[in-house]
C-alpha cells in the first residue's frame, strides 16, 4: 500500500473530518486517483470514469431491485453470502447503505469494486478515489454489512 | 447589496454545504441545500456569473442551470455524466454569446427561452 500518492488527498480524510465519517479508516489506505465530479462510486463500480449513477434505493421490502437491476445489466448478480476473498474469474461488488435501528435497510449509499488482483477500490462522491479493505468504511455513513454482487 | 453580491454569497454557501458533502455519492444530498434553491430563484441574471466561475470550481451547476432555463440537458437524473453535460452547456453558452449583445451575454439581466 502506497501511502506517498495524492498527498493533499489524503488530508480530508486523515483529519477530524474524515475520522468522523470513516473511524475506521486511519491511515490504511492508498489514494489512486484525484477528486472529481466526473463520476462517483456507483459508476466506478461499473468500470465508468464519466458517469455520475446515483446509488437508488427500493421500496421497504425491496430495498435492493433497483441496484439490482443496475448489476444485472453488466453481469452482476446478488449473493447471499458475503466473501471478499479474490477468486479466478470472479468480479466482485460490495454495496453499503444504512441500516435503521430496527434494522431495515434505509438508503443505499456506496459501493467497492474488487479489483483483479485482490485490493479494494472505490471513489468517494467527488472525493478521490482510493483503496482500502471494504470493512474500514463500515461507519454511520456506511454502516452495513456490504451486499456482495459477483 | 447586488444581485451579484448575492449570488457570490449564495455560491459560497452552496460551495461550503457541497465540500461538506463531497464524499457522498447521491447527487440529492449536493443539492438539498437553502443556497442551491436560492441560486435557482435568482434566474436568468445568474447565468453569466455561473459560467465564469464553473471552470473553476466542482459545483453541480448543470442543475441549476437546468432549472433556471428549463432546458433538459440531463435526461436522467440518476444517471448521466457530468463532463457531457458540462460541454453542452459551455457549448449552448457559446452560442447565446454568439446570439446576444456582448453586454447582455456578460452579466446584464437576459432571457432565456424554456424548452
Amino acid at each position: 500500500m502506497d501511502k506517498s500518492k495524492f498527498p493533499e488527498e489524503r488530508i480530508p480524510l486523515e483529519g477530524e473530518a474524515g475520522h468522523q465519517l470513516f473511524p475506521q479508516l486511519g491511515d490504511n489506505f492508498e489514494v489512486l486517483g484525484p477528486s472529481t465530479s466526473d463520476y462517483n462510486c456507483i459508476a466506478h463500480s461499473l468500470g465508468k470514469k464519466d458517469l455520475w449513477i446515483n446509488p437508488q434505493t427500493g421500496s421497504a421490502d425491496a430495498p435492493f431491485a433497483r441496484m439490482d437491476e443496475k448489476y444485472r445489466d453488466s453481469g452482476f448478480y446478488r449473493s447471499d453470502e458475503m466473501c471478499l476473498e479474490q477468486e479466478p474469474e470472479i468480479s466482485r461488488i460490495v454495496l453499503y447503505a444504512t441500516k435503521s435501528a430496527e434494522g431495515h435497510i434505509q438508503k443505499i449509499t456506496h459501493a467497492a469494486l474488487q479489483e483483479p488482483d485482490g485490493t479494494w477500490s472505490s471513489k468517494l462522491g467527488q472525493g478521490p478515489l482510493f483503496a482500502t479493505l471494504p470493512q474500514k468504511l463500515s461507519t454511520a455513513l456506511f454502516s452495513v454489512k456490504p451486499w456482495q454482487f459477483i | 447589496m447586488t444581485l451579484k453580491d448575492r449570488f457570490e454569497i449564495l455560491a459560497k454557501q452552496w460551495s461550503d454545504h457541497c465540500q461538506q458533502m463531497r464524499f457522498s455519492s447521491i447527487m440529492a444530498d449536493y443539492l438539498d441545500h437553502p443556497a442551491y434553491r436560492e441560486l435557482v430563484d435568482l434566474g436568468t441574471s445568474a447565468i453569466p456569473w455561473i459560467m465564469a466561475r464553473w471552470p473553476q470550481d466542482n459545483l453541480p451547476w448543470e442543475f441549476v442551470l437546468q432549472k433556471i432555463t428549463g432546458i433538459a440537458m440531463i435526461d436522467d437524473a440518476n444517471e448521466f455524466s457530468p463532463p457531457q453535460v458540462r460541454k453542452k452547456w459551455l457549448d449552448w453558452w457559446s452560442e447565446q454569446q454568439r446570439r446576444l449583445p456582448s453586454s447582455v451575454a456578460n452579466g446584464a439581466s437576459t432571457r432565456t427561452d424554456k424548452h
